[in-house]
């Protein structure tokens, strides 16, 4: 006989359970059926004869495409990092006349929706190439430039939170013990707050990286990111290789954030 | 070690003086004591010795040098925060050694000033643990490590202690007493606990409202109080107001609603007759008496309304009219029972004389019709004519 007590557990894991399998599923079919080496051009799960035959047959396109995604998103996220840290910094202990202001101004680009952003970019990038003749508009520097748009302001969110709960005795402290303005930054400041920049920057890289509806207006035919190729590769032709390489990312993914989380500690991030 | 001069330091924050002309000379290796209630400018007159706040008037001098305009860092002072401020993300030694690190010492020397700093505050081996985890004396005690590990000229504090516990906080009082007078370093402390400021000072400056209302030694002020809030803020004190009727030979005579009083002329401030003043006189000095006069000493007819027994004292207190109570040290040896009619006795020699002047922090001129209750900042025991009347 069951208690009432141990019943409400039991279905209390079981609701767990069921939200962990809805959250982890889609990923399970997709890794399980990359591993599918049957002649068909579909996604059959659960696969029928295992092999990486998908795997080998990966086009080069999606390793460039990946290239670019992964150097587009690093760049854009250590530069987000840097601005986010000045303008969090302003923000937080600045003096300045219209702070409120100056906080929504870097929220804003979290509230447009991104497809906006991109007609933007790619409108201003255009109207640039007709003034001055510099080309942006799918080259790397254009993309970068639009990833730092939107990946600053995780940066100035998580850096900021810290900063305001980081005590401004202690800069006063370091002051007394004989650092100047820029000695106490670099021996009290950054290293309270580098778990916070770390975490904005992971931010950053992971919204520049999986980012469609941006990318897809900044990039061409001949030069785009992984998930706009993944995302043309699912509505004009399908091929099974790009669950091999959607798998591969998530491993990559899984990987990286341990050896993150091993390095920095992800536990000390603000949220 | 430096001696440390204020000249006539001003500051306002919007419309509101915070700081009215404050000048204090610090002698070299002086142990120095702002103390005032809450909000009179003591941590603002710190801050501006560490040069955090710039004075709109007046001077910071360092052995005679102007300082004002000297960025903090160039200062070599040691500073300890209420709340310690600790480094976070350093270790205990990391934090001690912090100072020399940003001088540029070599390693070596460092690990060898930083273990002889712990065993100054008699933690050896906390080196290795980081401020979270350690008790709140010792981050102090470590606080206190890291602001003398550079040799700093000028020692600040800005009531360091008032995060501890009673005991705690004692115990660490005789330990920076000790330490400072090891090291002999000039020291500027901010308290306004007035028993901190007593035992641990070599002289007070008392503050109120911006300005120094007193500046001596402990002893100075407790025994001879410029000003009736000084009289109030070091110790306790009983006020009467009255009048002045006539001089005599090195005595006033005070006209009050119960009697004649009299007060020991004093060279330093003249009264003229029809004065408004305010007697005051300590309850340590008070005797209950049974019989009325007594030669060369002043006597009120009164009643005791309540006793308190407090350990070392039995403090009386004594309705002398509807305005005016005193609380009187008694000891435990005769009992008074409570609503006696009793007389209360002192020496003149022990009675001060001040000019009148309604100040109802001090509970002097309150309650022309109607008792009130008059909130005390920074002292929690108030023996004064309004925490009497508030007791009706
Ligand atoms: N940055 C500031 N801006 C505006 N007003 C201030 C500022 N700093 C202090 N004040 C005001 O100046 C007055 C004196 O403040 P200060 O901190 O020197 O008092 P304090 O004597 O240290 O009091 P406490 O015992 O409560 O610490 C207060 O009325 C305070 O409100
Ligand atoms: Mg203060």
């Amino acid at each position: 006989m069951l208690t009432a007590d141990a019943l409400r557990r039991r279905l209390g894991y079981a609701f767990v359970l069921c939200v962990f399998v809805f959250l982890v599923a889609p990923l399970i079919v997709v890794s399980a059926s990359s591993f599918d080496s049957g002649a068909y051009f579909a996604a059959r799960f659960p696969p029928h004869e295992l092999g990486l035959k998908w795997y080998r047959e990966i086009p080069p396109k999606y390793w460039h495409a990946l290239g670019v995604s992964f150097t587009a998103a690093s760049v854009a996220s250590v530069i987000s990092a840097a601005l986010g840290v000045l303008a969090a910094l302003g923000i937080v202990r600045g003096k300045l006349p219209g702070v409120e202001w100056l906080r929504s101004f870097f929220r804003m680009p979290l509230q447009i929706p991104l497809v906006v952003t991109g007609v933007v970019f790619l409108q201003f990038y255009y109207s640039l190439q007709a003034l001055m003749g510099v080309r942006l508009a799918a080259t790397l520097p254009g993309l970068i430039v639009a990833y730092v748009f939107v990946g600053m302001p995780y940066v100035v969110g998580t850096v900021g939170a810290m900063l305001e709960r980081l005590n401004p005795r202690l800069d006063e402290a370091a002051a007394i013990l004989g650092c100047s303005r820029w000695r106490t930054f670099w021996s009290v400041t950054f290293p309270i707050i580098r778990p916070s920049i770390i975490a904005g920057m992971l931010y950053a890289f992971v919204v520049a990286f999986g980012d469609v509806p941006l990318s897809i207006f900044l990039s061409s035919s001949s030069y785009t990111t992984l998930p706009v190729e993944i995302f043309n590769t699912l509505q004009f032709d399908f091929n099974p290789s790009v669950l091999a390489i959607s798998t591969l990312i998530a491993a990559m993914s899984v990987v990286s954030l341990w050896v993150i989380q091993r390095l920095v500690g992800l536990d000390m991030i603000p949220r | 070690m430096a001696r440390v001069t204020l000249e006539n330091l001003a500051k306002w924050y919007g419309g509101q003086n915070v700081l009215d002309i404050v000048s204090i000379d610090v002698k070299e290796g002086e142990f120095l004591t702002l103390l005032g209630p809450s909000g009179c400018g003591k941590t603002t007159t710190l801050r501006m010795v560490a040069g955090f706040v710039s004075p709109d008037t007046g001077r910071v001098l360092f052995n005679g040098t102007d300082m004002t305009r000297t960025p903090t860092q160039k200062r070599r002072l040691g500073m300890v925060f209420q709340d310690y401020a600790l480094f976070p993300h350093l270790n205990v030694a990391d934090n001690v050694g912090f100072a020399l690190r940003a001088a540029g010492m070599p390693k070596a020397d460092i690990s060898k000033r930083v273990r002889e700093l712990l065993a100054l505050i008699r933690l050896p081996a906390v080196g290795e643990r980081f401020p979270s985890e350690l008790s709140g004396g010792q981050q102090q005690r470590v606080a206190i490590a890291r602001a003398l590990a550079h040799t700093p000229a000028v020692l600040l504090m800005d009531e360091p202690l008032g995060a501890l516990d009673l005991k705690l906080r004692e115990a660490m009082q005789h330990e920076l007493a000790v330490i400072q007078q090891k090291l002999g370093i000039t020291t500027i402390y901010v308290t306004h606990d007035q028993e901190e400021a007593l035992s641990l000072s070599n002289r007070i400056a008392l503050m109120r409202r911006g300005k120094i209302e007193q500046l001596g030694t402990p002893r100075e002020i407790y025994r001879n109080p410029a000003t009736p809030f000084a009289a109030f803020f070091l110790g306790k004190i009983n006020f009467v107001p009255g009048k002045l009727q006539e001089k005599q030979a090195g005595a006033y005579r005070i006209s009050t609603s119960k009697g004649m009083l009299l007060c020991p002329t004093k060279d330093e401030r003249k009264f003229s007759l029809g004065d408004q003043v305010l007697v005051a006189v300590r309850p340590e000095h008070l005797r209950i008496a049974e019989v009325a006069s007594q030669n060369g000493s002043n006597v009120l007819p009164g009643r005791v309304v309540r006793q308190k027994f407090t350990g070392k004292v039995v403090q009386y207190e004594v309705r002398v009219d509807e305005m005016t109570s005193f609380i009187v040290d008694g000891t435990m040896d005769r009992s008074i029972e409570s609503d006696a009619p009793v007389q209360v006795a002192w020496d003149v020699s022990a009675t001060y004389l001040y000019p009148y002047e309604d100040d109802q922090e001090i509970g002097v001129g309150v309650a022309s019709t109607e008792p009130q209750v008059v909130e005390v900042t920074g002292k929690h025991e108030a023996n004064t004519l309004s925490e009497s009347l508030a007791m009706t």
